[in-house]
């Protein structure tokens, strides 16, 4: 069941995003963070001492737990909308940000 | 009225190193903040341990304050985050490199076993940083304390030596009678006490007016920034040849970013406030010495009240003209060498030997 | 360097875009001031008319009515020329006034001599074991979603908390096709009505809500009045939630895919903190507010406060609470005269009373019994940002931390990237409660510098390790 509600209005057009290597459908514009959320993608980074999952909670810019990283830099996706082609990393930040 | 052998006005690294060395010896000991202890410079300094930007006079006593932070356990609290690292000091152009070989052999004639040596060597001891140096200056007597646990540490020591603290007391007039200090809170109580200590940081030239010493105390408002958490990028503790920088980065992986850019403060009103213009001067700094930090964001800035006198040297010892009444305080690095320097004024009030004369205050009055 | 100083002296910066924030925008241009109006979001219309995405087109036979709101309002502030600045995220505002914001490429500086601030509120969460599982979201977060993204989180949804975004959030879900679980409501049924004779003082918002209670009944959802969550807990396919009867001691087991939970607003102080203004403590307004006189003057000069931001009243106070605060500043600035402004105060004011009655029903419907908080378990995480329980909260208090600042100095309680905005309500009840004090004698968190953690990279852009600003060496 798609997630979406399409009564009130149109998206624009299908484009692909890739989240750890994988692909996943949206539609450009759409908000990252809740495009996460209804492809269960929930899991989006660890709690700094006791490594737990975090993932969107506030959807307002507030709490700052929806982080992911875009380009190695961390950035909250309840303030990036879904381009065509955008990457991102979800998970374990230490691990995945670059190292020289 | 409650009486004490020794009272001290100021409850910051000062106050409280010289306290907990005297309560161990047996003296009955009072410390008095106007604020919670630690809360001032000690509790938002960097907490920068390094020789490579010390006062090159006092290299020895900063020394002697590294192996003291080493060592918590021993005299302070197992759970303050101190860690020895490795400190750079980075030169990027022709000038800055003839600046840093200069320094630091006159820091090395104080003591300090600081090393010049070559990009290649600079990038084995660290390789986060930025390979276009010209050379570095390394000393492996280094690292940092987490400044912000300095109260909490302090704080438990002192009770389990039986120091009494009161917080949230502000003086308003010392008395000198009869051979004893009478302390005047503005809540009405009064103190008497023996001996009288004024440690009072970046507020130490309205406490010594209390006893009609004039002595300009300058307020440098100094701003630290701190990044997010964020996985490991630096290796050392970081400054540059100017002076001008100080970069950490904490266990818990934030960064810590300081070297004395200058915010607006003033102690009349407490108050502090961002300059926008030197953040960012200070954080470009910063990401020249360590690249991988652009990647981050800034979790918070905050201001602390550095105090200095006239001559940038220190003034601790007896206040003349005033029986058993001392002072501590204005010391560069002060964080650093502070829990060695309340040792040695202690050990004086507790009649032992101990030289004073570079920072005698006689020389402002 | 990248410090954009934006030389134009507008009369008047308005931070939010929300009704408050741009019926005092508008209040000002009229009068020819000139006005600039800043907010993150990409358009005007703050969280309760939030705009959806730029790339949404809107379908003309079925026209949503918060977006016609939206559209209006954002038509409005071109019509009167005010400028706007939009997805620019405000980081700090310093005395007299600059206020430094970000947007995607640099950071940028603003200068002014009268601030309007119109930031709004965030969602009070108290926390309970579990609350942290990703799959348990705000329910005002819930609210964006489906009003503002037009998404339903999942096909099933537990709502938990109380108050009017309860049964808000449970009409939309099952409108659009979701389905709700449960209600877990720390109200009583009887709280509801007792209620409705406040509550029908504001018709528009009764029918609304007579409408949302109307389809909970149809579709049978589930209503578990005096009941809190008492622990979740992640399992195959969802979360599994045990939910306690305050009133009767009983526990029960439910099930279901996303939990939305929420207990009311509370008034966003950053930007008020950071001015050193003074604030109270008033839990039917919220929680710390920003100390107001009537006319919605702060306690510093030049700076206003509009909306909810002064004191939760509600979408439809907010505009008027804009207009009242501009009125005060145009009073301020000689732009209009004592008669006036006696006139035009005394209407808008009659009009805010009237909501007031409302605004009181509904913070009773939010209120925090104290058994929520009584109850959270130690091991809780309080300080999501830094994974800080309640057991080190209440471990530094039995050290001798005596207020907010200080279990922050020690524990790190606020010193995350949110810099204590999810906390610090929950993390001063729970102290209150232990020490058996005031609120008030904890202060709040002595706001920071920068009040939105700011990516670097946008500060710095490219830079010239030769033009870092000339700073003389530290001396020897």
């Amino acid at each position: 069941m798609d997630l979406r509600v399409s009564s009130y209005f149109d998206r624009s057009k299908k484009v692909n995003i890739n989240v750890n290597n994988m692909k996943i459908e949206a539609y450009e514009g759409e908000c990252l963070a809740v495009v996460l959320f209804v492809n269960k993608i929930k899991k989006l980074r660890l709690s700094p001492k006791k490594k737990q999952s975090r993932g969107m909670f506030c959807l307002m810019g507030s709490c700052q737990e929806c982080a992911v990283l875009i380009d190695d830099k961390k950035v909250i996706s309840c303030n990036v909308f879904i381009k065509d082609g955008m990457k991102i990393k979800v998970g374990d930040f230490d691990k995945q940000q670059n190292k020289i | 009225m409650t009486q004490t052998d020794i009272a001290i006005i100021g409850g910051g690294v000062n106050g409280s190193s010289t306290g907990l060395e005297l309560a161990k010896n047996g003296l009955n000991v009072t410390i008095i903040d106007k604020n919670f202890i630690c809360r001032g410079a000690s509790g938002v300094n960097a907490g920068t341990l390094t020789m490579h930007m010390t006062r090159a006079q006092l290299i020895p006593y900063a020394k002697k304050g590294w192996e003291l932070w080493m060592n918590t356990s021993e005299w302070l609290s197992k759970e303050i985050e101190v860690e020895k690292k490795n400190g750079l000091c980075l030169a990027f152009t022709e000038d800055e490199e003839k600046l840093l070989i200069e320094r630091s052999k006159v820091r090395k004639k104080y003591g300090a076993d600081i090393k010049v040596i070559s990009r290649k060597e600079a990038q084995r001891v660290d390789s986060n940083i930025n390979p276009n140096i010209r050379c570095a200056a390394f000393c492996e007597m280094d690292g940092y304390v987490s400044a912000n646990q300095t109260g909490y540490a302090y704080s438990k020591a002192l009770k389990e030596n039986k120091v009494n603290i009161l917080e949230n007391y502000s003086v308003s007039e010392i008395e000198y009678n009869n051979n004893k200090y009478v302390i005047v809170f503005e809540n009405g109580e009064k103190l008497i006490a023996s001996n009288l200590i004024l440690a009072t940081g970046v507020n130490l030239g309205k406490t010594l007016k209390f006893l009609q010493i004039d002595i300009n105390i300058k307020c440098l408002p100094q701003q630290l920034i701190v990044s997010e958490r964020m996985p490991k990028i630096m290796d050392t503790v970081i400054t540059v040849a100017n002076g001008k920088l100080s970069l950490k980065q904490f266990n818990n992986g934030t960064v810590l970013i300081g070297g004395g850019w200058p915010g607006i403060g003033n102690i009349e009103d407490n108050y502090t406030e961002t300059k926008p213009e030197n953040l960012i001067g200070n954080m470009m700094l910063a990401c020249h010495a360590i690249p991988k930090l652009k990647n981050s964001r800034v979790a918070r800035v905050w201001l602390g009240l550095e105090a200095e006198t006239d001559d940038a040297m220190p003034i601790i010892g007896e206040i003349p003209n005033f029986k058993n009444a001392y002072v501590i305080g204005s010391i560069h690095s002060g964080y650093t060498s502070g829990p060695y320097m309340g040792k040695l004024l202690a050990e004086k009030i507790l009649g032992k030997d101990v030289d004073l004369s570079l920072f005698d205050i006689k020389r402002f009055l | 360097m990248i410090l954009i100083n934006n030389k134009t002296k507008y009369d008047v910066i308005v931070i939010g875009a929300g009704p408050s924030g741009v019926s005092s925008a508008i209040n000002c241009a009229k009068r020819g001031l000139k006005v600039l109006i800043v907010d993150s979001n990409h358009e005007a219309g703050g969280q309760i008319y939030r705009a959806p995405p730029k790339t949404y087109k809107s379908i003309p036979k079925n026209k949503l009515e918060e977006n016609e709101i939206q559209k209006k309002m954002s038509i409005e502030l071109k019509n009167y020329q005010i400028e706007t600045a939009y997805n620019h995220t405000v980081w700090q505002v310093s005395p007299g006034f600059k206020v430094n914001a970000f947007n995607d490429f640099s950071t940028i500086q603003w200068e002014t001599k009268s601030l309007i601030i119109a930031t709004g509120t965030y969602e009070k969460i108290i926390p309970f074991e579990g609350w942290t599982i990703p799959g348990v979201i705000g329910l005002a977060a819930c609210t964006v979603m489906l009003k503002s993204h037009h998404f339903i989180p999942s096909k099933k949804i537990i709502l938990a908390g109380n108050g009017p975004l309860l049964i808000l959030v449970a009409y939309y879900i099952s409108k659009f096709g979701g389905k709700v679980d449960a209600i877990v409501d720390t109200c009583s049924k009887l709280d509801w009505i007792r209620s409705t004779l406040s509550l029908i003082t504001n018709q528009k918002n009764f029918n609304d809500g007579i409408k949302w209670i109307f389809k909970i009944f149809l579709n049978r959802i589930p209503v578990h009045s005096n009941c809190k969550i008492e622990k979740a807990v992640e399992v195959d396919g969802g979360i599994k939630v045990k939910i306690l009867n305050l009133k009767t001691g009983e526990y029960k087991n439910i099930f279901s895919e996303t939990i939305a939970i929420g207990h009311g607003l509370t008034p966003s102080t950053d930007i008020t903190r950071l001015l050193r203004a003074e604030h109270i403590y008033d839990e039917h307004k919220g929680g710390w507010i920003a100390k107001v006189d009537r006319f919605l003057r702060s306690s510093v000069n030049g700076v206003y406060l509009a909306g909810d931001g002064a004191g939760i009243s509600g979408a439809l106070a907010a505009s008027d609470k804009g207009l009242l605060a501009s009125t005060a500043l145009l009073y301020d600035k000689k732009i209009i005269s004592k008669k006036e402004f006696d006139t035009n105060t005394r209407k808008i004011k009659k009009k805010l009373d009237k909501y007031e009655v409302f605004a009181k029903a509904i913070s009773k419907l939010n209120s925090i019994p104290k058994k929520l908080i009584e109850n959270i378990h130690e091991d809780t995480i309080i300080c999501r940002c830094e994974d800080i329980t309640k057991k080190e909260i209440l471990s530094a208090v039995d050290q001798g931390a005596k207020d907010i600042n200080q279990i922050k100095s020690w524990t790190r309680l606020g010193m995350g990237p949110c810099q204590g905005r999810t906390c610090q309500y929950t993390a001063s009840k729970i102290i209150a409660e232990y020490l058996n004090c005031e609120i008030e004698n904890l202060g709040y968190l002595t706001g920071r510098s920068p009040i939105r953690p700011v990516p670097i990279d946008r500060v710095l852009g490219d830079f010239d390790y030769e033009k870092i600003t000339k700073v003389e060496a530290a001396p020897l």
